[in-house]
């Protein structure tokens, strides 16, 4: 595992306003990351969440 | 290796469980390149299917190379792009992440810990001592291995026998990571200094310890194919898969893309909320739900995905404009 440069993360919602996943900028590229624990980039977004270093934004 | 050699090896393998998928690494012979062949200015990610590199900086340019030793198609090639003398805290690596619940039977944490051995086709511009990093995520144990490059621009074969760690807690029989094997390239003092090789400890240890060759010098090189990791003490031949669509689909479980074409068949108009949604199944369940990326010709587009499949919707269009959907990868790496 290394850390990745995450510039910006926000929720996505399905139509009935759940969280689905997140959208952020990892590294320069933007991505869609689910919520799996075993996902890494997920696993790296909580990391660094819970270090403190970012914030997740509500969904629009 | 002579016929009786590699038959008496195999008697081995025979003994040790398997004369047949034998090898725990997937594209050990550098064949799947789904991503591309050429990766410059990378300074953490894949480049080859199911192959790594993390650098502190991203001096070295990585390929899909022709070079091969005989019997082999081609190779993983890294040269330095930017001339670097490391400082203390540098370390560049090729990494292979080992999936936990395909190495959970090696029995680590018990007595009953089983050896494994580690055999590549190895070349490099440099010569010297090089070190290979090997850690259990679970328990939190590592052990340092060492193998010498004798001479420059020379494929050479190399074997390392690991012992299996009997102390820690084990390797998982999940999804997750169980065991990294990184070869180091280049590695600063705080990596190489002190430390032993072949003894587990818990913890990262220092992960280059006994390294001397530095991959550093502009336009060195090193390359490395045929990677085999087997149960046992002895390597036996390399085993190549039947097919390279038998390979392709090993490395789909952790990353694969689907063409825009396939996706427009099943992307339809939902009048009840105004938008376009569609779904398809990826070629193989994935390891994990993976991370997507896409982008679309116009309006937005949402991507959900699952380790099944995906389920993708569109709003912002006018109901008449097509979408064109591309670029969409899935990745469920390690």
């Amino acid at each position: 595992m290394y850390d990745m440069n995450i510039t910006a993360a926000q929720y996505t919602t399905d139509f009935e306003g759940n969280n689905t996943g997140i959208k952020a900028t990892i590294d320069g590229t933007e991505m869609t990351v689910p919520l799996d624990p075993a996902n890494r980039h997920y696993a790296e977004i909580m990391r660094q969440v819970n270090a403190g270093q970012i914030t997740i934004a509500e969904a629009d | 290796m002579s016929k009786a050699r590699g038959l008496a090896d195999l008697g081995n393998a025979f003994d040790d469980g398997a004369l047949s998928n034998r090898n725990l690494i997937i594209n050990g012979a550098m064949q799947v390149a789904q991503r591309g062949t050429s990766f410059s200015g990378l300074t953490s990610g894949y480049t080859l299917d199911r192959w790594a590199t993390y650098q502190t900086t991203a001096f070295l340019n990585q390929q899909q190379d022709a070079d091969a030793p005989d019997g082999f198609n081609g190779s993983l090639k890294t040269t330095v792009a930017t001339a670097s003398t490391p400082s203390a805290g540098d370390l560049s690596r090729v990494v292979y992440n080992v999936e936990a619940q395909d190495v959970a039977r090696l029995g680590y944490g018990t007595a009953d810990a089983q050896t494994t051995t580690l055999s590549f086709w190895v070349k490099s511009s440099v010569t010297g001592n090089y070190t290979i990093f090997v850690y259990v995520n679970d328990p939190n144990r590592s052990i340092v291995k060492g193998y010498s490059i004798n001479a420059a621009n020379t494929w050479e074969y190399k074997t390392i026998t690991i012992s299996g760690d009997t102390a820690g807690s084990g390797i998982n029989n999940d999804n997750g990571n169980g065991i990294s094997f990184e070869w180091n390239l280049l590695a600063g003092s705080t990596y190489n200094t002190a430390g032993a090789q072949d003894t587990w400890v818990t913890g990262g240890g220092t992960r280059a310890s006994g390294q001397t060759a530095n991959c550093g010098a502009s336009g060195a090189t090193w390359q490395i194919t045929g990677v085999q990791l087997e149960v046992g003490d002895t390597a036996t031949p390399f085993e190549h898969p039947r097919s390279y669509g038998d390979m392709l689909a090993l490395c789909q479980r952790y990353y694969c893309e689907i063409s825009d074409s396939l996706l427009m068949v099943n992307f339809v108009v939902d009048n009840n909320f105004g938008i376009r949604r569609g779904s398809t199944l990826f070629p193989q369940q994935m390891r994990a739900s993976p991370t997507a990326t896409g982008s679309i010709s116009n309006g937005t587009l949402f991507l959900t995905p699952y380790a099944d499949g995906l389920q993708l919707s569109q709003t912002g269009a006018s109901s008449t404009s097509t979408p064109n959907i591309t670029n969409l990868t899935f990745d469920a790496e390690l």
